[in-house]
């Protein structure tokens, strides 16, 4: 991963904003590039995605500088003041390439990988959670969730990621350092913990 | 607790289990669309991990050299001098300033800037254009290219052509949205005030959707033919 330094990504936000071609040059490689050569979690890669709607890299490139540059997109970088922190620019503007991508995706069909625009949030998947969906029920999972949290954030982690399919058990051990069996036993002990509290609270069952 | 932003999605992804998370784990519980875009920040993360070809290595200086510096630059060079062209006292009506008009395109713009916008050259046979073409290629079922023909009176009312073809040249039908307002094309032509076309000179983007088609966007973009 990135190391971050704040005083580093802020001369390196104005060498974009003064738009310095060996900066964007940087972003074209790290950012743009790094993002076409992955694939999308359904297995699309995000290169013939764009190919699928005659677009290139360069073509991906051009519309990430023109949101950026073009509407004055790059100053939302640093302008949470409330966040102290702050991703490098690299991890910022890979973000906003997919959104890019999915948004063209959106306006431009095709017929080759529409799937991944459909890709809806499953709302079975908050069913499983909010069965009746009532907002005490919400508060006690809004409890039981956070002095699981509180009490071991792995544990806590590892059951959001696994209870609304976000990663799958060795995308979430590679992430966190841990086999991807361990994965699933904390997940199976977080989800067992969380089922007891919850009961204890009188909330749903899940 | 408000969606997250990019940045608070991102370094949430970056170091998880931090105690101070635990509002936007809870929030990423209860919204789907931010659940999504999380997703998508780890998938940047994972990224690291994707190879970077020679290829994209050796794309990447030209790439920048084609988009950072000079076209909007020398774009915007050239309506600030036809701005103050229309807005200066007593002058209503003026001609383009001609230092734009002269061959070598390359050149023009430079020589723009050193001559006073005093000089007189007869527009008669002169245009102004400025070439826009989307990303995607010829052939590829969604390029365009838009044409924009300036007057040569600059005067509030004075009307811009704009004319779209296609792929070998056919005009196409369809909305062009630039400006920021949706301009209907029909035969591959349309008009826009000179006025409209200031007011809203900042606007970068540029996309045209054919008739029953869906938007592709483009960029501006010299061709060779270009103010010749």
């Amino acid at each position: 991963m990135i190391a971050f330094d704040l005083e580093k990504e802020r001369a390196f936000l104005q060498r974009l904003k003064d738009e310095d071609k060996e900066a964007w040059s940087i972003i074209f490689k790290k950012s743009v590039c790094a993002v076409l050569a992955g694939t999308t979690k359904n297995g699309f890669s995000y290169r013939q995605i764009v190919r699928d709607r005659g677009l290139n890299d360069i073509s991906v490139y051009g519309m990430l500088y023109n949101y950026m540059v073009g509407r004055g997109k790059l100053d939302n970088y640093l302008s949470n003041k409330s966040v102290q922190k702050h991703s490098p620019i690299i991890y910022w503007m890979r973000y906003y390439v997919k959104m890019l991508i999915l948004d063209h995706c959106k306006k431009n069909e095709s017929p080759v990988s529409d799937e991944i625009i459909d890709n809806p949030v499953s709302e079975n998947q908050d069913e499983k959670l909010l069965t009746d969906g009532s907002r005490e029920n919400w508060q006690s999972v809004e409890t039981c969730f956070s002095k699981m949290w509180k009490e071991n954030p792995m544990s806590a982690y590892v059951y959001l990621l696994k209870r609304y399919d976000m990663l799958r058990s060795k995308e979430i051990g590679t992430m966190l350092g841990i086999t991807p069996e361990n994965v699933d036993t904390i997940f199976h002990r977080a989800d067992k913990n969380m089922k007891q509290m919850l009961r204890k609270e009188g909330g749903m069952a899940i | 607790m408000k969606c997250l932003t990019p940045n608070e999605l991102l370094c949430f992804a970056m170091e998880p289990l931090e105690q101070e998370n635990s509002s936007a784990a809870l929030h990423l519980m209860q919204c789907p669309e931010c659940r999504a875009n999380y997703e998508l920040a780890l998938e940047c993360l994972a990224d690291d991990d994707n190879v970077i070809t020679a290829e994209d290595e050796a794309a990447a200086d030209e790439a920048a050299a084609e988009l950072t510096g000079s076209l909007w630059k020398k774009f915007y060079s050239y309506l600030e001098k036809v701005s103050g062209t229309l807005s200066g006292p007593g002058n209503i009506f003026k001609s383009a300033p001609s230092g734009f008009l002269r061959p070598a395109p390359a050149m023009q713009f430079a020589a723009a800037s050193r001559e006073s916008t005093g000089i007189k050259h007869s527009l008669e046979n002169d245009e102004v254009k400025f070439t826009f073409e989307s990303y995607a290629a010829p052939g590829s079922g969604h390029y365009w290219k838009m044409q924009m023909t300036m007057p040569r009176i600059f005067s509030g009312s004075a009307m811009i052509s704009m004319k779209v073809t296609g792929d070998n040249g056919a005009a196409l039908d369809g909305t062009l949205d630039f400006l920021n307002q949706k301009t209907a094309f029909c035969s591959g032509c349309a008009y826009v005030t000179f006025k409209t076309f200031l007011e809203n000179k900042g606007c970068k983007e540029i996309s045209f959707a054919p008739q029953n088609g869906s938007a592709s966007p483009g960029r501006l973009k010299f061709l060779p033919e270009a103010l010749q």
